[in-house]
């Protein structure tokens, strides 16, 4: 066990001269991302099939009144929106999503999400979400079931 | 023709008529006109030929005793429909013999004879109806022995008409299920179950079964029994924990083992309640119908119908 107690000993010193460092490097970071916010959307399967991917499990419990039982994660779209920014996501078939950060505050942000099937604007609304917060678009057709796109901000 | 002639005719034919009878009937016979004259001067005359006259005046004169046909008939219009009584039945015997005869030729494999004879003997102990009715049925059969088939067929009916067949179709449908169900409720139990699953073949509920007790499942599988520590190195834990607490105060920003990675923690997702979000404005296509709800457990739903369209 002797390596255990050098391997202790070396961790100590290091962290001896670590903390200005650290919060150096935090700090440019964080004046960088201040200004940005974190929007993930999930492409979800619904179906009547029995696979759900463990992560979803939560939309098992608000999806109840659509009858699907499984939800499987085909992708994930990770974005960092300033605002006045957009990004666009290709999803199943000829389906896009375009998401624009319209605004934010301490408390929420306000983003406009438009979907899109081929050239034709299926969907275009704007939603304020509280920070740290989902909500979800779903109902297009796919493979017997449906798409569900959870959205989460988070700043 | 006089009945005194008649009479005196027959015992003449007979040979017994008395001496004075042959002037007499010869008399008579002188004044009936249909006897042809050449007859009225030889017939009786000669004494050894009296009887063979009588004879042939009688049949000439249509008094001849074998008219048992015209008798019959004559007899029949002057005692209508079956009037006749008779006291005694001297061919009850063989009368009996042929209606039995002709039951049995008549009923095939059924043995009914002994019934409807007895039947007869009860009801009709005096055999009233019996010899005329067997009379008049030989008269119209003659020698041919008639069958029931033979009359059926006459009739225009199935010749082969069986009682059996004759019971069936009067019986018609009766369902007996209820009764017979009833009956083997008692006996013993019917194999449902056995029959279900016969009939089912394989089916295989194992993932429906697992899919409804999955949320009583626990997620961690405690032990029975825990193992016992393998050893006691105090030193060593000592300081392992020593370097754990170095890594929590220095941390992991320090190592910079988050280097090029998203500065967002992954969290699980926390779906926003109503007082949480508000949709601001909402427009969508005609090929879709769009409805804002609620999940189960508050979080808004935004879902597009493309079928309520299609």
């Amino acid at each position: 066990m002797m390596w255990l107690q050098r391997l202790a000993c070396l961790l100590l010193v290091l962290s001896v001269g670590a903390p200005s460092v650290a919060s150096a490097q935090e700090s440019a970071k964080s004046s960088k991302m201040a200004s940005r916010v974190s929007v993930e959307v999930m492409m979800v399967h619904a179906s009547s099939g029995d696979q759900v991917t463990e992560e979803l499990k939560p939309l098992m419990k608000q999806l109840t009144f659509t009858r699907f039982t499984g939800f499987e994660m085909l992708q994930k779209f990770p974005a960092q929106l300033s605002v006045g920014g957009s990004a666009s996501f290709s999803l199943v078939g000829e389906r896009r999503l375009k998401l624009e950060l319209l605004s934010k505050d301490e408390k929420r942000a306000k983003l406009r999400v438009r979907l899109f099937n081929g050239k034709e604007k299926v969907l275009d609304t704007t939603v304020s979400v509280n920070r740290n917060r989902s909500f979800i678009i779903g109902g297009p057709r796919y493979k017997g079931g449906a798409i569900v796109l959870p959205l989460t901000v988070r700043y | 023709m006089s009945d005194r002639l008649h009479m005196l005719l027959i015992a003449i034919r007979e040979g017994t008529a008395p001496e004075g009878a042959f002037a007499e009937a010869r008399e008579l016979l002188l004044g009936d006109v249909r006897v042809p004259d050449d007859l009225k001067e030889e017939a009786l005359t000669a004494p050894s030929e009296r009887e063979a006259d009588a004879a042939a005046l009688l049949a000439i004169l249509g008094l001849d005793d074998d008219l048992s046909g015209v008798l019959r008939g004559a007899v029949a219009h002057e005692a209508g429909e079956m009037e006749s009584v008779f006291a005694s039945a001297p061919w009850e015997e063989s009368e009996r013999r042929v209606l039995a005869e002709s039951v049995e030729a008549s009923s095939g494999s059924v043995d009914v004879a002994e019934h409807v004879l007895g039947r007869v003997d009860r009801e009709g102990s005096d055999w009233v109806y019996g010899p005329t009715l067997s009379a008049a049925v030989k008269d119209e059969a003659g020698q041919s022995p008639v069958s029931v088939g033979q009359i059926l067929a006459s009739c225009g009916l199935q010749e082969e008409l069986r009682v059996a067949d004759a019971i069936r179709d009067g019986a018609g449908s009766v369902d007996v299920s209820a009764d017979v169900v009833e009956a083997l409720s008692f006996q013993s139990a019917i194999p449902v179950a056995a029959a279900i699953r016969s009939e089912c073949g394989q089916v295989d509920v194992l993932d429906s079964v697992m899919r409804e007790l999955s949320p009583l499942q626990p997620s961690v599988v405690e032990l029975a029994t825990v193992p016992a520590p393998a050893n006691r190195s105090w030193g060593a834990w000592v300081s392992a924990a020593v370097a754990a607490a170095v890594l929590l105060a220095v941390g992991p920003n320090m190592m910079g083992w988050n280097a090029g990675t998203s500065d967002v923690r992954v969290d699980p997702l926390r779906f926003a309640m109503a007082a949480e979000v508000i949709v601001e404005d909402l427009s969508y296509s005609d090929t879709v119908q769009v409805m804002q709800t609620e999940g189960d457990e508050g979080a808004l739903i935004i879902w597009l119908d493309e079928e309520a369209v299609l």
